[in-house]
Order: C-alpha cells, then structure tokens, then sequence
C-alpha cells in the first residue's frame, strides 16, 4: 500500500498503545512477551507476524483483557488495560487461534448466545444474526448443528461471533486457516470493507500473501520480541530485501538446504 | 442483586440448549413433559412403589435412630448433588469456550449461577423422583399438608444447597484444570472418582449398613459429625413431624432456629460462592511446562526383554504407554475395581467355591469392556494409522489383544486371590482352577470386546455415548444371559442322562467353549468392517 494512501485514510490517533507490556511465565524464566512498545491507530490494519510460539497470541489475549500482564499496561481507546477490561471487551471483537465453538448448537444458537454476552438486544441481535449468516453464505444452514459443519464452515461462524456486537477493534488470530480459496477472498474483502467503516483491525497469520494484501502496517515478534514495525517498504528497506517473505526468513532465520535433507545420512 | 441484573440468563439459555440439544425437536414442549412426569410420579407411581418397603421404612421413621436415617439419607442426596454437576463440568473441559466467554464483558459469577441455572431444570426432575418417594412414605404416617410442604421446602434447600456446591466447586475446578493437557486429563479422572462416595453410600444402605445405626454409640458419633454442618439441620424437624402426625407446631423453638441456619446457609453459600468464583476466574496459564515422559521405566525394560527389540514390542509399549498416561484411564480403572471390591463387601455371598467363582466372574466382563474399548476411542485416526501403513490387521491385533490382556490378568489374579483367601476362605486347588477358568474366559472377552468396538464403533466417551454404553451391556448381558441358561439347563441334562449332581464346572467349560466361538464370530466381523473404514 502506497505511504500517501495510507496517510490519508488512517487517522494518526492512536488507538493501541501499549507501554512495556509484558507477559512472563514460571517466575520470568519464559518470556512470552518482552516489553512490547506499539503503538496502532484508529482505522488502520495492523499485521502481527512471527514465528510458531513467538507471542502473537499473547499479545491479542493481553490486549482483550482475557489474560492480565505480568508489567506494564495498555491504553486502548482512552481505557487502562489494567482498570477498565470490561470496557475494553465491549469495543473489541476476537477471533481467536483455537476457537472454542459449542458443537451442541446450531449457528443461530451459537451467534444468539456470543450476541447475549455482549448485550446486544433482540431484534437487533436477529436482524444482525440474519445478516451475517447471509454474508458467510451459511444463512440455509443456521438451524444445522455446529458438530456436522466444515472446519471452514466453523471459522466462518466464529468470524461472524467476531463481528456480532460491530466491535471497534477487531482481533483475527489467523483469520483464513482453515478456509478455502473462496472463502478465503471473502474474508479479505471484508477486511477491506471493515477497514473502509473506520474499524482497527489487528490480523495475527503465517500467511504473508494475506498480510501483505490487507495490512497497513506489519510488525514481526521473535521470542516475545517486536523486532521490527513499519510498512512493507520500510520493512524491506531496512532489512535491505526484497520482499516480505525475505525479510521475515531473514529475521526469524531459516534452514538451508543441505540441512533439509540430512535426516537422510 | 446478581439474579436481577439478569446477565445470567445468556448461560442458563445456553446450558438449557446444551443440553437439550439432542432432543431439540421435543425442546419447546420438554418442559411441560418433565413437569407432567414428575406429578404423575409423585401422585400416582411413588405411593405404589413405597408400598414395598414401608414397613421397613416405618420400623426405622418411628425408632430412636430415626434422626440418623434421615441424615443418612442427606447425606447421599449431598455427595450425588454436588458430585454430579463436578463431573458433568470437569469431565470434558474446553478452554477455548472459556476463552470466548471471557474475551466478552462478563463477570464469573453469571456464568455459575447462569448454569446452576440452566442445569437446574434436569437435576429438579432427578430431586424430585427421589423426593417423591421420601414423602409420599412420610404421607402413610398421616403428616397433614403443612408438614408435608416443610419437609418439602427442607429437601428442596438441600437439593439447592449440594447442586450450587457442585456447581460452584465443578467451574473453580474447570479453571484451575482447563488451562493445560495435564489439568484437562486429570479432570476427566477426577469426574469419575468424585462418584465414588454416592455409590459406595447406596450400596452400604442396600447392604444393610443402616443396622449398625442401632448401636447408639454409632450413632452417636454419625450424628455428632454431620450435625456439625447446617446442611443436615432439617432431620429434626422431619423426624419430630413423623413422631407427631397433624401436630404442625410439634417442634421446638431450637428446631425452627436451626431451619433458618438451614437456609441462611444456602444463601450464605450463594453468596461466597459468587463471590469466590469473582476473584478466583482466571485464565492464566500457570506454566508453560509440558509433562515429560519417561520411555525406559523398568514395566517397558522387562516388556522389551521378555518380547524382544522388534515393531511388535514397540508397538505394544506405544499402546500401553498412551493408555496409562491418561490420568483417565487410570481413574476409571480404580473405579471398576473399587466398584467390585465394594460389591463383594457389601453383599458377600456363602463361603463356596461355585459362589466365589460367581461373584468374580462379572469382573471379566467389566475389566473386558473398559480395556477393550480403547481400541476405537484412541480415535479413528488411529485406526487409519494402522491401515495407511504395511503393518497387518493381524499384527494390530496382536499388539491390542497382548496390551488388554498383560493389564487385565495381573488386577483379575490380585482380586481373585484376595478375595477367595480372605472372604471366600478356598482351598489352593479351588482357587487356582477358578482363576484359570476366568483368565480363560476374561482372554475370550478380550477377542470379543475388541470385535464388538470395531464393529460398532465409539470413537469418543461424550459423542458416542450410546455405542459406548451399549457395548458395555451386550458385553456384560453376553455372559450372564448364557451362563445361567447353560447352568440351567445342564443341571436337568446331565442329571437326567448321567446322574451328575454337581454341574457347576461343566457348565463353566461349554461356556468357555461357547464365549470363544461367539468371539471370534464377533472379533471377524469387526476385522471385516475396519477393512472398509475409510
């Protein structure tokens, strides 16, 4: 994305801002987040990439408030992290890494239940419900139990619950596994759309053709560590590469291919 | 306050839906049905069925150790209501649904009282069959209706009290153990045993364990502990109503004291415990420390030794290993013992080699059952492994049938020996060819079982619930259904053609012979129906 685009769309108010937040476990001996310094701002998509176990998670649980940092804090739209969760919740949306469906209900049941939790009211909650379904192409199938549906067909009930209560911010831990190439476009095109309301949207992925495609601005974390944060070209110009896919190998580090094979010998 | 600002009702809604999910067509009127069963119970079926035992029941209301009978019988309504919502809570735990709840704006406390709640209705409906039956034996005393609504109310607070209890201890348990591998697996185990105590009290009170209660000094110390806790503070007043029928103010002013401790203390409880559950909520992973496995114990050191370093031996401590890791397993385990060992002290039968080999025989089944069914609930997948690679359904049959048996002989050897030295007091001779007769037979059950999972497979415990139980019957009607028809009929045969008195042990051998035909009849199928698993 163009830097004078993205400057004209995104509102340099900041929406995230967090201040050494850090989540440590086994007295500090694991360090699941290290001192995090960002900041997001209010309309932008941010992407948070990293290796497997590097924090990403982490970071969306802390900054919903399901888990409590063990230092520092967060101030997310004017509200302290550690103070005023509840208010946090209410204006975030989370899809999150291993999602905990309720295989029992049906879709409708499901997206009635997540709509209660935020208190989102009757008709309004039915009109909502309705509509989403209809998005994610699932509305013929809202009666169905959830145990019979795809895992592609889950992620797509799980994005709507995401969505239900029109969240400000919204968390995606790894929006498209999972999904077919159909489905997939679609969740991107609702990114964009999302992102055209004014919404912040933070997108946790492995897949960098995703990043690349929808996100403003990337940070990559290794090991609790944001080691870098910036727009592609700035990323790819200070890790002097060209592309993003190198950029991330060579932060995070990679094998070669005499090492690939030497299980062999 | 909690219950008006209704932020409870979202949980109570879905835990209805939950569990009503399988019968969701009947759900709309579901409430209306249980209603109407239940008055139709109460009315009409519990005074027909107290009918039975009312005489015992009136020697021991209108004795002096009537208090400590009623207390006994609070005592099993508080273990099974609060063991009861434990299980159901722990035994299959998901963090992520927690997760989902929790990245919304919403307090503990209103997911607890939201499923106390919303399980309400289906532990009611089980309160109110065993209620029933308790009053409608106090009503042959001629209590007037006054009486008959206090004792209602007490029962009804006890039942409150112990599934609130549950409740609350089932969702702080759920969130210390639903955050690691470790903690999930020891809650399945933990739903088990949190059984144990209801059962072993039901089966003291079939077996006569209430006799003792005539002891007075026995009686004494059950009533000095359990008086203790407010929970048990109605007895009184339902023993003083059936000493004093139609005699409403029969109690003492000390008893009324004691009613409102009663329910001060459910409210007490409600409170705390939402309180408690306010502050103790969590989901923070307390470590990041994964179980470590230790593959050379000296059990696999003397496998390998014994079997030899090959695929087979490495298989067959793969499947060991994965099934005694699972605190489950283990549990479950030492549950089917505990069940058994109770059982036989309960109801000990004659001192006879026959009644010895009855009595110790039902553990074959049982044992054959729960080792047996892991062949399809270590999942499909599993199965598949097995099938996508050049290893032969012969050799995981092998591997299968040589785990089931090396776990299930050593407990069914212990058991027996203890058993018949101690209880049954037999001679060597009888005890070994009892023994050698139900290792024989339980190795038949083995086969069978393992044919009977894979021919009607239970991939899950919760999902398939009903293979699972199934198979548990057909294998426990399997043997006692044959073995008393051939003890039956041989005693005529052989009496008639031969002038044989004592069948007992020919009836034995053509049932070993007819068990091994019928399970390798079953164990083919089975082997048929996983060539066509896809």
């Amino acid at each position: 994305m163009q830097t004078q685009e993205l400057i004209k769309r995104i509102n340099t108010k900041p929406i995230i801002k967090t201040d050494g937040l850090s989540k440590y476990y086994d007295k500090g001996k694991i360090k699941a987040l290290d001192e995090l310094y960002l900041q997001i701002n209010e309309g932008e998509t941010f992407g948070l990439l990293g290796p497997n176990g590097a924090g990403k998670t982490t970071t969306v649980k802390l900054l919903n408030g399901i888990i409590s940092p063990t230092k520092g804090t967060a101030t997310i739209k004017g509200s302290n992290l550690l103070s005023e969760k509840d208010k946090i919740k209410g204006i975030s949306g989370l899809l999150a890494e291993s999602p905990g469906l309720f295989e029992k209900l049906s879709a409708q049941e499901f997206l009635e239940f997540v709509g209660a939790l935020y208190k989102i009211k009757g008709d309004l909650l039915k009109e909502r419900i309705h509509e989403l379904l209809r998005l994610f192409d699932l509305f013929e199938r809202k009666d169905y139990l959830l145990e019979g549906y795809s895992s592609g067909m889950k992620q797509k009930v799980l994005l709507a619950a995401a969505l239900i209560h029109d969240p400000e911010i919204v968390y995606l831990d790894e929006p498209t596994a999972s999904l077919d190439p159909r489905a997939a476009h679609m969740v991107k095109e609702l990114i964009k759309e999302l992102t055209k309301l004014g919404k912040t949207i933070v997108i946790c992925s492995h897949l960098l053709p995703l990043v690349e495609e929808v996100c403003d601005r990337i940070g990559i974390i290794i090991e609790g560590k944001l080691v870098i944060v910036g727009t592609i070209d700035e990323i790819q110009r200070e890790t002097n590469t060209k592309s993003l896919e190198e950029a991330f190998i060579k932060l995070t580090g990679g094998s070669s291919s005499q090492e690939l094979l030497s299980w062999r010998k | 306050m909690i219950l008006l600002d209704g932020e409870w009702i979202p949980f109570a809604r879905n835990e209805y839906r939950l569990i009503t999910s399988s019968i969701r067509s009947i759900r709309s009127y579901l409430p209306y049905l249980l209603t109407g069963s239940v008055f139709i119970f109460i009315f009409f079926l519990a005074p027909n069925l107290v009918n039975t035992f009312l005489d015992d029941f009136h020697a021991f209301i209108l004795s002096q150790v009537a208090l400590v009978l009623v207390q006994y019988i609070q005592l099993m309504i508080f273990f099974l209501f609060v063991g009861l919502p434990i299980a159901s809570t722990i035994q299959d735990m998901k963090s992520n649904q927690l997760e989902l709840i929790f990245s919304a704006p919403i307090k503990p406390s209103n997911l607890l009282l939201g499923e106390f709640l919303g399980k309400l209705p289906f532990y009611a409906t089980f309160a109110a069959i065993i209620g029933g039956l308790f009053t409608a034996a106090l009503t042959s005393l001629k209590l007037d209706v006054f009486q008959v609504t206090v004792i209602l109310f007490i029962f009804i607070i006890n039942f409150l009290t112990a599934t609130w209890i549950g409740t609350a201890c089932g969702g702080l348990l759920r969130s210390i153990l639903s955050k690691t591998a470790r903690g999930r697996d020891i809650g399945k185990g933990v739903a088990i045993l949190i059984m144990i105590p209801p059962v072993v009290l039901f089966y003291a009170f079939m077996g006569g364990f209430l006799e003792s209660f005539k002891d007075p000094e026995i009686a004494k110390i059950f009533n000095g502990i359990v008086g203790i806790f407010p929970f048990f503070w109605g007895a009184e007043v339902i023993v003083s109503f059936a000493f004093n029928p139609g005699n409403f103010f029969a109690i003492e002013p000390e008893m009324v004291l004691r009613l409102i401790g009663l329910v001060s203390f459910f409210l007490a409880i409600l409170w705390i415990g939402g309180k408690l559950s306010n502050r103790i909520y969590n989901l923070e992973p307390t470590s990041f420390g994964i179980a470590k496995a230790n593959p050379k114990s000296r059990w696999y050191r003397w496998i390998y030794r014994i079997f030899g370093f090959n695929s087979f031996t490495i298989l067959l401590s793969a499947s060991l290993k994965n099934y005694f890791r699972k605190m489950k397993n283990i549990t479950m385990l030492a549950y089917f013992i505990g069940l058994v060992v109770i059982m036989q002290l309960m109801m000990s039968l004659p001192e006879d080699p026959e009644a010895a080999f009855i009595s110790n025989f039902f553990l074959g089944p049982l044992l054959a059952g729960l080792f047996a069914s892991d062949v399809t609930l270590q999942g499909k997948e599993n199965l598949l492994l097995y099938k996508q690679s050049p290893t032969s359904t012969l050799s995981m049959l092998k591997v299968k049938f040589a785990h089931y048996l090396l776990t299930m002989v050593p407990i069914i050897i212990t058991i027996n020996i203890a058993f018949n030295f101690v209880i049954y007091k037999l001679d060597i001779l009888h005890i070994g060819l009892n023994l050698f007769l139900i290792i024989l037979i339980s190795s038949a059950l083995i086969l069978f079982n393992i044919g009977l999972f894979l021919c009607n497979p239970a991939y899950d415990e919760q999902k398939n619930k009903g293979e699972y139980m199934i198979n548990f019957q057909i294998s426990v009607f399997l043997v006692m259904i044959p073995f008393f028809i051939l003890l039956i009929s041989l005693d005529n045969f052989l009496y008639d053609l031969f002038g044989i008195v004592n069948v007992f042990y020919y009836a034995v051998g053509v049932f070993t012979l007819f068990i091994y035909l019928i399970a390798l009849i079953v164990l083919f199928l089975g082997v048929r129906k996983l060539g066509s698993l896809e």
